[in-house]
């Protein structure tokens, strides 16, 4: 098992970070809850409006729009593990997720690289794919692999599953895999089961997890959904990672931005728990803010660090693992 | 007294106030001030100023859209007094967001920007088949179809829109230009389309030049 550090303290003076008294961190939440009552999100997945419906929430199948009665978020986030196995292929590679723990992992689904050889930019390849698996693989500071390049010279439709090929045979540590679509999800799912021995032996251990991306502001595409609820009900853990950019596709006051993100995450968790109560859920982000000068994310800003420790309170607060930006 | 309602009308747009803008429109028409040269020589340089400004990072994005939005206004109340035949029209251009995709901020700022500058715009949203994009260019008779796209998963809408373009015998009659997030002037190449914007303001310089107006 692996460990870390805890988060926002150092560990010789005790000194720490805190983004968020109680108070403020209820009137985040209270908003939120407002936000997903009033106005709810879109969700473009006949299947999710579905399991919604039935979970009692308000569903309007012409707008694919959902609002969210407050006790089925409350009811949903209570039915999330507190802790989630982040299994490694080699078991000394496990990660245990959740409490103040940090651990490290890559970022990802890159499609680019600066060549080792010629230091020229070009397209990603699988080669580049297997190795990275192996470095992460070698680094000892690193806990977890988050899919990093795509191989652009694979067909689009397959890049998904030439990535977790890689990692599972590359590497001995966890992959946070990236999936296209439920069916694709459910593909990598068979390939781990495969690995460890079984779909029984992968819920026991996961030595995969998924990651799906809403889109800003307030809206949970039909493949994000398909993935959700395909990890849901093979209890593979699911991180929904929100990449709102305050000022352009959420509000410009972080307050705001934090709210309709934690909005969007919120409602992907409602539908996994819906889907499968107990299913390991992470709280995502990589939310940060928007660059008006040259139209564009900036991934590296102080406000993307404020906006990562006042959701890592947040997630804290519901008593849910989270996966953050670093910049 | 003409020259002093050009220089407000340009002011108005650089400023992007929106009810200035509509105003000097409005009472320089009442005023019998031809409305094509009002556009022309009042609001167009206005927006061709705040094109330059944002390609030289002096102002930033809200007030391009701004800009875009009082020159929009304005154009509309100077086209209106002006009979149809008589409109110009830089050139028609069909745009969307591609298949599969939904995001569409970019795309959106674009629309605006462009028909700020002259250009008769068809924005189709998001999601857009390749079918859609070619039946409306068709149906439009226009000139040029834009195409947006910020994953590279769906990036390759914009090649199977050339493919189709090509097998229908079509891709000599219209222009397509590509953006987005991931695209690139590598990835126009590559797939053959005409040209690549990096922003609102590039796509209306690109246009213009591939349409030589």
């Amino acid at each position: 098992m692996r460990k870390g550090p805890i988060a926002g303290t150092d560990s010789i003076t005790g000194w720490g970070l805190k983004a968020f008294t109680d108070d403020m961190l209820s009137k985040i939440h209270a908003a939120t809850l407002d936000v997903l009552e009033t106005v709810g999100t879109l969700v473009a997945c006949d299947e999710a409006l579905d399991i919604l419906e039935r979970a009692g929430c308000w569903v309007d199948k012409k707008a694919q729009v959902v609002k969210f009665p407050q006790h089925i978020v409350k009811d949903a986030i209570s039915k999330c593990p507190e802790q989630i196995l982040l299994a490694g292929r080699d078991p000394k590679n496990d990660f245990l997720a959740g409490g103040r723990e940090v651990g490290i992992t890559t970022f990802g689904v890159g499609i680019y690289m600066i060549d080792l050889e010629t230091g020229e930019l070009r397209d990603s390849t699988q080669k580049d794919m297997e190795d990275i698996t192996l470095l992460t693989d070698a680094l000892p500071h690193i806990d977890v692999l988050t899919a990093p390049v795509t191989p652009r010279e694979k067909p689009d439709e397959s890049q998904d599953l030439h990535m977790a090929a890689a990692a599972f045979t590359y590497g001995s540590k966890h992959y946070h895999s990236d999936a296209e679509d439920g069916g694709h999800a459910s593909k990598i799912i068979e390939m781990a089961a495969a690995v460890v021995g079984g779909k029984e032996e992968l819920v026991r251990r996961p030595i995969v997890s998924f990651c799906v991306c809403p889109t800003s502001p307030l809206q949970l595409i039909g493949e994000a959904c398909e993935v959700i609820i395909e990890a849901a009900r093979n209890r593979i853990p699911i991180s929904v990672l929100t990449m709102a950019m305050g000022g352009a596709s959420s509000p410009l006051p972080l307050s705001g931005t934090l709210v309709t993100h934690n909005a969007e995450v919120l409602a992907g968790l409602v539908l996994a728990q819906m889907t499968n109560p107990g299913t390991p859920f992470i709280y995502g982000s990589s939310t940060t803010t928007f660059d008006m000068r040259h139209g564009t994310a900036v991934v590296g800003v102080p406000e993307l660090g404020m906006i990562s420790a006042a959701v890592s309170d947040l997630a804290n607060y519901y008593g849910l693992p989270c996966y953050v930006a670093g910049g | 007294m003409k020259k002093i309602i050009f220089k407000e009308a340009t002011k108005a747009v650089i400023a992007g106030d929106k009810e200035k803008a509509e105003e000097i429109a409005t009472q320089a028409i009442e005023g019998g001030i031809p409305a094509g040269e009002l556009l022309s020589d009042g609001f167009v340089p206005g927006i061709t100023k705040i094109g330059a400004l944002f390609e030289d990072e002096k102002i930033f994005l809200p007030e391009l859209v701004m800009a875009a939005d009082a020159m929009k206004t304005a154009a509309d109340i100077c086209n209106q007094s002006i009979p149809t035949a008589e409109v110009t029209n830089k050139g028609t251009v069909i745009l969307g967001t591609v298949k599969g995709d939904i995001h569409d901020i970019g795309k959106s700022i674009v629309a605006s920007f462009l028909s700020a500058n002259g250009f008769k715009v068809f924005d189709l949203g998001r999601d857009v088949s390749v079918e859609t994009f070619i039946d409306k260019a068709q149906e439009n008779n226009a000139d040029i179809i834009a195409t947006s796209a910020l994953l590279t998963t769906t990036m390759s809408a914009q090649r199977n829109l050339e493919d189709q373009l090509k097998e229908a015998g079509l891709k000599d009659k219209y222009k397509t230009i590509v953006g987005g997030a991931p695209v690139n002037q590598r990835w126009a190449d590559q797939i053959g389309a005409d040209a690549y914007a990096e922003d609102a303001a590039s796509a209306a310089q690109k246009i213009a030049e591939i349409l030589s107006v």
